[in-house]
């Protein structure tokens, strides 16, 4: 009696064991066909074109230029998007970057239809400084924003999470801006 | 017969409750009156689509209001009020349609406002004591309650003892860029906007002495730092005329050049938040302003010298440019923080751009600071000439 309990407990342990170290053989084929169902069915990833302003030659008016980028359904995400590819700036060499390269987004939020965008301090630190370079900063963001998120009418400028008086000593960005038609030149 | 009858009865009722309501719906509600110790409040509740026209009457105090199209089912109806402001009020059936609120004050002296309440629709007429203009009341309160130990150490200098302003004398308040803590920005070779934006400040201030028609104020002397609340505050103090801010422009591009003056833009709020300042404004020397508030003031107070700026920036400009020979980059307005607490015309030269290595060495030189010195002193003279020549044609 003793004896066949200990022998059904030992095809029990046998077969726990076994069961362990095949599992991943039996699974193999099964996932490998998950892996080539979703390599032939995935679609390329969703894009959107978006149109981003950057400053002319002269720094007196910001030009809208398309570009594709990539398409994302949660709205902050898409912002996070937008804002990187105006800081990387223009491909075409005659028009002008509107904010310092090194700068971040540190995080984007949307409440009572102002937009949010909080930056690292280099969008300050290393600015040029000077009204003209200070307002073709603040409305390349404004209205880059609000162009590509027409459901919204306000943008709110934050560095590192909390509002500034001014970016370099003069615009008071303070308040949340509205789009700015009369600083958009169109090509 | 009877279902006959009782179904005509039925529709008869039906279509009289909603004659009446119709009717209803056009008539003059319950007038109500609201006394305050600081105001009175009047609430005139009117139907959708009724307007009204408001007058004054000086002897005997009396606002008259004519509301159209309204009606009333009495044609005279009286509401004695006797309160701190107010004997009574008469609403008089004129015409067709037409009702006339007559409202007899107590005194000659009082401040009144309109405005239109939306759930229950009605319009409101505030009666309250007179008060000094939006101005004073707001640089009392700045006086009072906007300073600090700290910031009031920053105050000493000539502005502390003002003398009364003579007639006919312009005041100059020269706001020097930047300074201290702050240096603005800096060129390729290091040259800093605050050095260049003081130097050329002294030398404006230098032209402008020496004419006797004009008495200048610097907001600093020396390299200081100076809060940008505090400029505009200094220039209020001194009750100017005209503020001059000088700055040094910088780009992103080296090669961006040229000369350009702005002046402060409307500030782009919510939808009736002016109105909402200016009811507001009862509660300006009371007790603490919200922020808020006092931005849209303040803003308030610069769209009256806006038309004003704007012309003074058109001229400073043309003069610089004409006296320096440099690209024009003309006029544009923004929404600054330096210029929006002034209570005169205020602009702001941006005299040449420091990133750009050529125009630096140009700033740095004393010759040219005093080419661009002279351009604002001679932009300054002309605007002064103009605006005296209204004031003339006014007076003769």
């Amino acid at each position: 009696m003793r004896k066949k309990v200990f022998i059904f407990i030992a095809l029990l342990t046998v077969a726990f064991v076994a069961g362990i170290i095949f599992t991943p053989f039996l699974q193999e084929p099964t996932y490998q066909l998950k892996e080539w169902v979703g390599r032939t069915l995935s679609y390329p990833p969703p894009t959107r074109v978006a149109t981003f302003y950057f400053a002319t030659p002269e720094e007196q008016f910001l030009v809208p230029v398309k570009r594709k980028i990539p398409f994302e359904e949660e709205v902050n995400n898409q912002i996070k998007i937008i804002l990187q590819e105006l800081i990387k700036g223009p491909q075409n060499t005659s028009f002008i970057p509107t904010l310092p390269p090194e700068t971040k987004i540190r995080a984007t939020y949307i409440k009572e239809n102002i937009i949010y965008a909080d930056f690292s301090s280099s969008l300050k630190k290393n600015h040029p400084g000077g009204t003209s370079g200070e307002l073709v900063s603040i409305y390349s963001i404004v209205n880059t924003l609000l162009e590509n998120l027409p459901s919204y009418s306000w943008v709110q400028i934050l560095i590192e999470g909390e509002p500034h008086q001014t970016l370099v000593g003069h615009i008071d960005i303070r308040g949340p801006f509205t789009k700015n038609s009369e600083i958009i030149k169109n090509q | 017969m009877v279902k006959v009858l009782l179904g005509t009865g039925l529709l008869f009722i039906f279509l009289l409750s909603q004659i009446c309501q119709a009717q209803q719906d056009y008539f003059l509600g319950e007038v109500k009156v609201n006394s305050n110790p600081l105001y009175t409040q009047i609430h005139i509740p009117i139907p959708e689509g009724t307007g009204y026209v408001v007058g004054e009457r000086k002897d005997p105090p009396q606002i008259l209001m004519n509301l159209y199209p309204i009606e009333t089912n009495l044609p005279f109806r009286e509401i004695v009020v006797a309160d701190k402001f107010i004997q009574k009020i008469c609403l008089v059936k004129d015409s067709k349609s037409v009702v006339k609120a007559i409202v007899d004050l107590n005194t000659p002296e009082y401040n009144f406002d309109i405005f239109s309440q939306e759930k229950p629709k009605a319009v409101v007429i505030e009666i309250r004591p007179p008060r000094k203009d939006i101005v004073t009341a707001l640089l009392e309160v700045e006086d009072a309650v906007g300073l600090e130990a700290e910031e009031r150490s920053l105050s000493f200098g000539p502005w502390q003892q003002v003398p009364e302003k003579k007639e006919g004398i312009f005041r100059i308040t020269i706001d020097p860029g930047h300074g201290g803590k702050d240096p603005g920005a800096i060129g390729p070779s290091g040259v800093k906007e605050k050095d260049i934006t003081l130097a050329i400040a002294i030398k404006l201030f230098n032209l402008l002495k020496k004419n006797s028609q004009i008495e200048v104020y610097l907001t600093r002397e020396d390299d200081k730092f100076i809060p940008l609340d505090r400029r505009t505050e200094i220039a209020n103090l001194v009750k100017g005329d005209l503020f001059i801010s000088i700055h040094a422009n910088a780009a992103w591009d080296s090669q961006v050049r040229g000369m350009e003056t702005f002046y402060n833009s409307r500030y782009a709020y919510g939808e009736g938040a002016e109105k909402v300042a200016t009811r507001e404004n009862i509660a300006l020397t009371s007790d603490g302003l919200p922020s808020t508030i006092k931005n849209i003031i303040w803003d308030l107070i610069q769209n009256q010298y806006r038309q004003e700026s704007k012309e003074l920036s058109h001229i400073v400009q043309e003069k610089i440019v004409q006296i320096c020979e440099a690209p024009n980059r003309g006029v544009k307005s923004a929404p600054f923080y330096v210029l929006r607490g002034a209570s005169m015309p205020a602009i702001l030269v941006e005299v040449g751009f420091i990133s750009n290595p050529w125009e630096e060495r140009k700033l740095k030189n004393p010759q040219f600071q005093e080419l661009v010195a002279s351009g604002i002193y001679q932009g300054i003279i002309a605007y002064i000439n103009s605006f005296n020549r209204k004031i003339n044609k006014v007076n003769h």
